[in-house]
């Protein structure tokens, strides 16, 4: 098969002849099996080079590419991006956000938020907000006898009109979470006062009964137990007797005011 | 008694005299003495009253006047002085001097702005007026014979000779700032002094036996206290003086010049003390007391008023100090492990 031949069925096989010289050829071609397996395998390459020439959407050459990015550009492309991370990260916002609730919850030593208008009438039962240490009930406090006051020297005098007031009830074991302001008082309670209740029902049904003291209205200072009490700021006692020198009330600076008895 | 009033005054104006003032105090000072009483005898005064009225009241303390009925020089004249009232939360006085009839003495001016740390007063005491320096108001004291806790300004001078109780403090400008209430001895101070005193007595008693010859030693110090002073030089030691507060002291003033000479100070009616933990720990409830009344018990823990945190007993007392007689309070307790609102009328002491 010389290089004309060749070049002829190259020819036949991208059909770039004539139909006539085309069969003439074929013929030929298929008379020499060399020349029909060169034939045969121009054939596949032409049908290798149209399936080349297709190229399917997706398989994207680096310049088509390039020129798809300048053409359109990246902001189209965000949107999808954001969607993502925002459904991807929405239950990692909403546990840290119950962490934040757990953390900052109101402790059991503040305010409930009072209803202003309820607030600007004392006389009447206050809109409260349940405390997050549990559920509210209310009941009219009691009022209270008390011996052994009197001995001071300042009178006092009562208010015109009576006031009512309402006892508001927790339940700080509820579920088992108490606050550790809740907690520290509680022990600080069961240091001087003994409770004839449980301590972990309503109020009413809990007795306080005060732990014995001396007459503090003769005494500046009274004993304590010597449990750790935070500092407290230096005071001032000023005493009856007289000092030697000046003559006047003699005072004395005391480093803590925790035992100090004060009226108000 | 005439010749008593002349030589008490004289006393008082050759204190003047001996140039420890300067020029503005002493002006101050020449305003002031009409204004002013001595409390007591020629040969025993006590304490020292201000005018507050044209009628004749003056304030005092209460510590210096024994009894209801006083003598006292005023302004040269001798009066008689009874006793009106007495505020007994501050341990001031107010007394009516008879006859009153001189008009020189003008009415005291309580400051009206606060006095500033380092700022010079002069306090007027029995024995006449002498330069104070005002160290601080940030403290705070608790009377003992009321329970009340008070802010207290604290003022240093030179101790003089004669008594200091109830001497009353004035700035430069004549204007009222308080009353002595009571006087605190710094041990540092003394220590120093005494030190010094004990020290300068040893050495001219050690040149003293060198002298002598014979033996040499040291004899024993028997009365240091006495022979101190005559071997001392230099300062003297320092008084640390309190008064109430201008706002306290505005207080008391106001009230005795009320028609009724009554006093009000803001009172719930209860003794505290310091909680374990934060709070103020109800102690006494007075019966039928506001508080009382309110539905406050023993044993309370009082942890907030109005919204405003109570951390300790001095933080309620400073809290009531700022309320008004008749406004309602919000009081949070805590009683048994629970908390309980009280709405609590603010009444008087």
């Amino acid at each position: 098969m010389n290089r004309k031949f060749e070049d002829n069925l190259l020819r036949l096989a991208f059909e770039d002849m004539s139909p006539q010289e085309a069969a003439a050829l074929e013929r030929e071609a298929l008379q020499d099996p060399e020349a029909a397996l060169a034939l045969a395998q121009y054939r596949q390459m032409r049908t290798g080079l149209r399936d080349l020439a297709e190229v399917p959407s997706d398989q994207l050459s680096k310049e088509r590419l390039r020129e798809a990015i300048l053409a359109r550009g990246l902001t189209h492309e965000a949107k999808p991006a954001a969607r993502s991370f925002g459904w991807s990260w929405m239950p990692v916002m909403a546990a840290g956000l119950a962490v934040l609730v757990f953390v900052y919850r109101p402790h059991a030593g503040t305010d409930p938020k009072i209803a202003s208008h309820r607030e600007a009438n004392p006389f009447t039962y206050p809109t409260i907000e349940v405390p997050p240490s549990g559920p509210v009930a209310m009941n009219s406090s009691k009022m209270i006898e008390t011996a052994g006051v009197g001995t001071s020297s300042a009178s006092f005098m009562s208010p015109s009109v009576p006031a009512q007031t309402v006892a508001i009830v927790t339940h700080p074991n509820r579920n088992g979470l108490r606050s550790r302001h809740q907690a520290r008082n509680e022990r600080s309670l069961n240091g001087l006062f003994a409770f004839s209740g449980t301590g972990t029902g309503n109020v009413m049904e809990s007795v306080i009964k005060p732990a014995p003291s001396t007459s503090g209205a003769d005494t500046a200072t009274m004993a304590s137990p010597a449990a750790a009490t935070p500092p407290a700021s230096p005071i001032v006692l000023i005493g009856n007797e007289k000092d030697g020198s000046t003559g006047a009330s003699r005072a004395t600076e005391v480093d803590s005011a925790r035992n100090v008895v004060v009226g108000g | 008694m005439l010749l008593s009033a002349v030589k008490l005054s004289i006393c008082l104006l050759a204190t003047w005299a001996q140039g420890d003032l300067t020029n503005r105090e002493r002006t101050a000072w020449t305003r002031i003495l009409p204004s002013t009483v001595v409390i007591g005898t020629a040969d025993k005064p006590q304490t020292v009253g201000v005018l507050l009225d044209d009628s004749g009241l003056f304030i005092a303390q209460n510590d210096g006047i024994s009894t209801d009925i006083m003598q006292g020089v005023a302004n040269g004249h001798t009066v008689k002085l009874s006793r009106v009232a007495v505020d007994t939360a501050t341990g001031l006085a107010l007394l009516q001097a008879t006859p009153w009839a001189w008009g020189d003495g003008r009415p005291a001016h309580l400051s009206e702005k606060s006095v500033s740390n380092g700022q010079q007063l002069f306090v007027v005491l029995p024995s006449g007026p002498i330069r104070a320096e005002f160290v601080r108001s940030d403290r705070v004291g608790v009377l003992t014979i009321s329970r009340r806790m008070f802010p207290l300004n604290e003022l240093k001078f030179e101790s003089p000779d004669g008594a200091t109780a109830g001497g009353i403090v004035f700035t430069q400008q004549g204007e009222l700032v308080g009353a002595v209430s009571a006087t605190l001895q710094s041990p540092s101070q003394n220590q120093t002094q005494n030190a010094f005193d004990n020290g300068g007595l040893r050495a001219i008693q050690q040149a003293a036996a060198g002298n002598g010859g014979a033996g040499g030693g040291v004899r024993p110090l028997t009365t240091p206290q006495t022979l101190a002073p005559k071997l001392a030089y230099g300062p003297g030691q320092l008084t640390t003086a309190y008064t109430v507060g201008l706002a306290v002291m505005r207080r008391v003033v106001e009230g005795f010049r009320s028609p009724t000479h009554e006093v009000q100070h803001p009172s719930i009616g209860i003794f505290c003390k310091d909680s374990l933990g934060s709070g103020a720990l109800v102690e006494k409830v007075r019966k039928d007391g506001p508080a009382a009344i309110g539905g406050m018990q023993l044993g309370d823990i009082i942890q907030s008023i109005d919204g405003e945190r109570i951390k300790s007993q001095i933080g309620f007392a400073s809290t009531m100090l700022k309320k008004e007689i008749g406004q309602t309070l919000a009081v949070w307790v805590l009683r048994n492990s629970l908390q309980v609102r009280l709405t609590i009328v603010v009444g008087k002491a």
